[in-house]
């Protein structure tokens, strides 16, 4: 299964000879002649610091990115002097800019290092005993953050599956992903925390929400995944991660609420960047994310776990009485509507527009008489 | 190959009426009772806050995991109630031998309290103040050209991996996270260091290449963490060193310091790992110090290659410096090897001889 290289470098006598030779001073300097282009960096702003769109010069730039890059295929950086025939071939999947590439991924990039947290301290964990919190909303809350710490990790594995197969000449989109692996892994760490802090511990996983993660997991090609999970699921998380603020028993769930929402909402817009990426470059793909989106929306609709619809409505309404289940029930419905019409709202930011009407939420909706409540929808 | 829904939900009366009736008010609220095992963990040292150690007691730490895992191939966390309809995910990576260190939670926890952002925590301004001869100037922008390949690489390895990793070994799956963002990290790092100033990058070197080529299409997982975190971060901890040894300025004083310190971490993940994994299972040795032999094999040819060795000398003012770091960094790339339960690899391996051949 191993690749074990092109040479047996113990039995070289020319790497020997070579070695002696320097050591006696006699350089060949080759390294130095091979012509890359020299350019003039420096941080913009300094406040900023060095980044990314700083680089972003000549043949080392993003700007001057190919479609299709063709010759790279090993660890060459981008501007970097390599022989097509002599390269180590990684074999990269992903060759096509479009099949990665976002407006914005740099920023993007550079936002998500400068913003890491540590759900270690960040969030103030020994502030937890100065709330009283009813028995019944801590167990709503434990399921609650049972239910993220299950889903939050589908973002951490899902871009990994791809980032090894792409070509490193998108770097900046890999580096990326690489931050949205960590961010995910911290927001897995920080629901886990917080259902083991609060006297509960973890509740049960919910099956519906596996059948989606799989089927996020098994995608096609990466931007079909990518629709289902930044734009769609991860979308939908943004909503839910806003709508748990809000009803948040405490001062310091509603902080870790925050940290999490800043992280969620570059990884949508990251998403919704990428798709107007294709449809822009490459419009013929759009039946094909129409299909995965088909799909990604009725494994969405299907997310109908019982717990988790409850668990909210319980917290919503902050307790089981009959008028607080009332109330729940009420914020949960809005809540509801909200995700459909986000979702809505970033198909159109990001130029599918016309992915609405053929929707299968508005079908549902529609059904569940919801659709009247709320004008903004489409009829 | 993608997965398909058992049935079209949106034309699915029976889904409509369940959520009609939750909303209509009849819930069910039989989950309320579903609680394992009661948990309140709060930080054992306040101003660490609260760490994975922390919250890793009873049945949610890892000492209940079992060496085989059978019970979940879902997303489910460690600890939860599982159902029984929850899907396989196709995980596998399901022995925990195969992944685990101790020490995960603990270098977790120290990655996110060492973070760092190339962008403004190298003082970029510093590099104006050169300290370089041209020639050194070149052989600096060629080295920062290499790391930034060994960046590159690194970040794919653990994500290859990572995706195949039950979920049950969460720990271990936050860190390869953590190696990710750290590895895309020496990339951009490096990248910036080569391209600052009147900048530029240097050439592709080819044994480099193959090195990390062998590396990342290691065949297993544990072959793969012993070339990668052993191996080759054991180079990268010395180049490190000897970037900030070198260094004429504070810039690229702090970025070797930074480049060595993070390898550490690599390096103490690998080491534990197979530590663990030789003393479970001490048929994998062999297994291991086979794969090593080869992937050594490749590191000579770097170590050989003119685009390594020349800037190196250039940088370093003589061979001698030079020498001294191979053999520095060989000589504890052993001492790890041994401690990791390998055995003496220093008879076998390919390293020592080179050095003797070229050194004396």
């Amino acid at each position: 299964m191993s690749y074990y290289g092109s040479t047996d470098w113990s039995a070289s006598r020319d790497l020997v000879d070579r070695v002696r030779d320097i050591r006696k001073g006699n350089l060949d300097l080759g390294w130095m002649k091979t012509g890359t282009e020299q350019v003039e960096i420096h941080a913009e702003n300094s406040r900023r610091g060095l980044i990314y769109q700083d680089l972003n010069r000549g043949s080392y730039g993003f700007d001057a990115l190919p479609e299709v890059p063709r010759g790279p295929r090993g660890a060459a950086p981008r501007g970097a002097a390599y022989d097509v025939a002599h390269q180590a071939d990684l074999a990269p999947e992903l060759n096509r800019r479009s099949d990665v590439w976002a407006y914005k991924v740099a920023s993007f990039t550079e936002e998500a290092m400068s913003r890491q947290w540590d759900a270690t301290r960040d969030v103030p964990w020994a502030d937890l005993d100065r709330y009283e919190r009813p028995e019944e909303v801590e167990i709503a809350f434990a399921q609650l953050c049972t239910f993220f710490t299950e889903v939050e990790m589908i973002a951490t594995d899902l871009p990994a599956k791809w980032l090894w197969r792409m070509n490193n000449q998108f770097h900046e989109v890999k580096h990326f992903i690489a931050t949205q692996a960590i961010d995910e892994a911290r927001h897995a760490e920080v629901f886990r925390k917080r259902a083991l802090a609060g006297g509960v511990g973890l509740m049960e996983a919910l099956p519906q929400a596996e059948h989606s993660l799989k089927a996020i997991l098994d995608g096609d090609t990466y931007s079909e995944a990518s629709a289902f999970m930044h734009l769609l699921a991860e979308g939908n998380i943004l909503t839910l991660f806003r709508f748990s603020e809000f009803i948040s028993p405490t001062p310091v769930d509603k902080r870790m609420f925050q940290l999490v929402m800043q992280d969620e909402a570059r990884h949508v817009s990251y998403g919704m960047q990428h798709l107007k990426w294709i449809l822009d470059h490459c419009p013929e793909r759009k039946e094909q994310l129409h299909l995965a989106l088909d799909e990604a929306e009725n494994f969405t609709l299907n997310q109908f776990d019982s717990a988790l619809f409850e668990c909210m409505i319980v917290l919503a309404g902050k307790g089981t009485r009959p008028e607080q289940i009332k109330k729940g029930i009420e914020i949960v419905g809005v809540l509801q509507v909200k995700q459909v019409e986000e979702y809505f709202h970033r198909l159109r930011r990001a130029g599918f527009e016309e992915r609405i009407e053929r929707s299968k939420f508005r079908e549902m909706m529609a059904q569940m008489a919801l659709l009247q409540k709320d004008p903004a929808l489409p009829a | 190959m993608s997965y398909i829904a058992p049935k079209d939900f949106s034309l699915d009366p029976a889904l409509v009426e369940r959520l009609m009736r939750t909303f209509s008010g009849q819930l069910d609220l039989s989950w309320m009772q579903s609680i394992r095992e009661r948990i309140a963990a709060r930080p054992s040292q306040p101003k660490r806050g609260l760490t994975l150690d922390d919250i890793n007691q009873g049945g949610y730490g890892p000492e209940h995991i079992p060496e085989i895992i059978r019970h979940n191939f879902s997303m489910a966390p460690r600890g939860a109630i599982l159902p029984n309809s929850l899907p396989s995910l196709g995980y596998r990576l399901n022995r925990k031998s195969e992944v685990w260190s101790d020490q995960a939670p603990a270098l977790f926890e120290e990655g996110k309290s060492r973070r760092w952002a190339p962008a403004r925590d190298i003082p970029w301004e510093a590099l104006d103040s050169g300290g370089y001869s041209p020639e050194q100037d070149a052989a600096i922008r060629q080295l920062a050209t290499s790391l930034v390949s060994i960046g590159l690489v690194c970040t794919d390895l653990p994500a290859k991996w990572e995706t195949l990793m039950n979920q049950e070994f969460h720990e271990v799956k936050y860190l390869m996270c953590l190696q990710m963002v750290d590895s895309a990290r020496i990339a951009e790092a490096f990248r910036k260091r080569a391209l600052y100033g009147r900048g530029h990058l240097g050439v592709d070197c080819e044994p480099l290449g193959e090195l990390l080529k062998m590396v990342i299409e290691s065949g297993t997982y544990p072959c793969a963490s012993a070339s990668m975190n052993l191996t080759l971060f054991s180079l990268v901890q010395g180049l490190g060193r000897h970037w900030e040894w070198a260094a004429r300025n504070h810039a690229d004083a702090v970025l070797g310091m930074r480049l060595a310190q993070d390898a550490s971490r690599f390096l103490a993940y690998g080491m534990d790992h197979l530590r663990n994994l030789v003393a479970q299972r001490p048929a994998e040795r062999d297994t291991l110090n086979g794969h090593l032999d080869l992937i050594e094999n490749g590191v000579v040819g770097w170590l050989g290659a003119r685009e390594l060795l020349e800037p190196l000398l250039l940088l370093s003012g003589g061979f001698q410096p030079v020498a001294r770091l191979y053999e520095k960094t060989i000589d504890e790339y052993m001492a790890r090897c041994e401690a990791a339960g390998l055995g003496d690899r220093r008879k076998r391996s390919p390293l020592p001889g080179f050095l003797a051949r070229v050194l004396n």
